[in-house]
C-alpha cells in the first residue's frame, strides 16, 4: 500500500513588516548621529576628572596627532592655511551659537606645537570645544 | 447587466494586482548599512571655552586677575606652586561663578615643556570653576603679549 505524502501547508513569512522595522531604524540613525568628519587617526585624548556630556560633536573639526599634523575636518592643513579655512567654514554657521570649533589633540604633545594651533583657534572667536576623556569614578557634568 | 457584469470582473482582477514591495527591504537595509559605515554615535565629553580676544600689549590689567603658570611639570597659582589635584580647589576660592564679564578671565601662562596633558588639566580646571582662560602667548619681539 503506497502511503501518500500529506502536502504541507504552503506557510509565507509574512516580511510586510520587515520594511517598516528598516526605516524605523533608519530615521533613528538619521536622528542620533553625525556624519563623521575625522581622518581615523589615532588621537591619545588627554584625561581630566571633571568633564562635561557635551553631547554631539561640533561640525567643525581640528584635530593635531602625535606628529603634530593639524588636520581640519580630516584633511591635512598647515598652520598659515587654518585660520582662513575656519573662516570660511564658520561663516557657514547660522547662528552665532553654532560656532563652535571641536579640538582633538594628543595628550603627548608638546606646547610648542599645540599652542600655535590653539592661538589661531582663540583669533576666530568661535567657542572651542576641547575633547578629552574623564578619569573614572566622577559621574559626567551636565553641559547645561 | 451584461456590462455591470464585465464591471464586476474587472474590479475583482485589480484587487489582485498587488504592488511589490519585497525590494523595498533590500533598499531599506542597504541604507542602514550605509548609516552604520559612516556615522559616529560618540558624545563629546570634555569643556567649552571662550578665548577672550585681545590685541599685543593688552596685558595691561594682567597683574590684578588671577593667574595659573604652568612650567616644566610644576604648576603655580598666584606664584604659589599647586598641585594638578589641589588647582580646582584654589580656584573654587575666587568663587568665579558669580562673577561676570572681565572678573572671570583668568589668565594662563605656559613656558618650558609643558604637555597638553598639563595644559588641558588647567584649562578644565578653569572651565569648571567658572572662568574665562585667557592665554598670555610670548610676543614675537619678546615684550610679552596677552591674548
Amino acid at each position: 500500500m503506497i502511503k501518500r505524502r500529506k502536502p504541507r501547508p504552503f506557510v509565507d513569512i509574512p516580511t510586510a513588516s520587515m520594511g517598516d522595522v528598516a526605516f524605523n531604524l533608519i530615521s533613528f540613525f538619521l536622528v542620533c548621529s553625525t556624519v563623521a568628519q575625522e581622518s581615523g587617526v589615532k588621537i591619545e585624548l588627554p584625561k581630566a576628572a571633571e568633564l562635561a556630556n557635551l553631547g554631539k560633536p561640533p561640525a567643525v573639526v581640528v584635530t593635531l596627532d602625535n606628529q603634530a599634523d593639524i588636520r581640519l575636518q580630516g584633511q591635512l592643513v598647515g598652520i598659515q592655511d587654518l585660520e582662513l579655512k575656519l573662516e570660511l567654514l564658520l561663516a557657514q554657521a547660522k547662528n552665532p551659537q553654532a560656532k563652535k570649533i571641536y579640538f582633538k589633540c594628543d595628550r603627548g604633545l608638546d606646547r610648542r606645537r599645540f599652542e600655535p594651533v590653539i592661538e589661531t583657534l582663540a583669533k576666530t572667536g568661535a567657542t572651542i570645544v576641547m575633547s578629552g576623556e574623564r578619569t573614572g569614578g566622577n559621574p559626567p557634568r551636565s553641559s547645561k | 447587466m451584461a456590462v455591470h457584469g464585465t464591471r464586476g470582473k474587472k474590479h475583482r482582477k485589480d484587487i489582485n494586482e498587488l504592488i511589490p514591495t519585497a525590494w523595498f527591504v533590500d533598499l531599506a537595509n542597504l541604507l542602514i548599512f550605509y548609516f552604520l559605515a559612516t556615522t559616529s554615535l560618540q558624545k563629546v565629553q570634555g569643556f567649552q571655552t571662550e578665548m577672550p580676544a585681545a590685541e599685543k600689549g593688552q596685558a595691561k590689567s594682567e597683574a590684578k586677575m588671577p593667574t595659573v603658570r604652568a612650567h616644566n611639570g610644576q604648576i603655580f597659582f598666584n606664584d604659589q606652586e599647586v598641585t594638578q589635584d589641589k588647582l580646582p580647589e584654589q580656584l573654587a576660592t575666587l568663587k568665579l561663578k558669580d562673577k561676570a564679564g572681565e572678573e572671570k578671565i583668568v589668565m594662563f601662562e605656559t613656558s618650558g615643556q609643558v604637555s597638553y596633558q598639563e595644559y588641558f588639566g588647567v584649562m578644565s580646571a578653569i572651565s569648571t570653576a567658572g572662568g574665562v582662560v585667557g592665554l598670555v602667548t610670548e610676543a614675537e619681539d619678546g615684550d610679552g603679549g596677552g591674548k
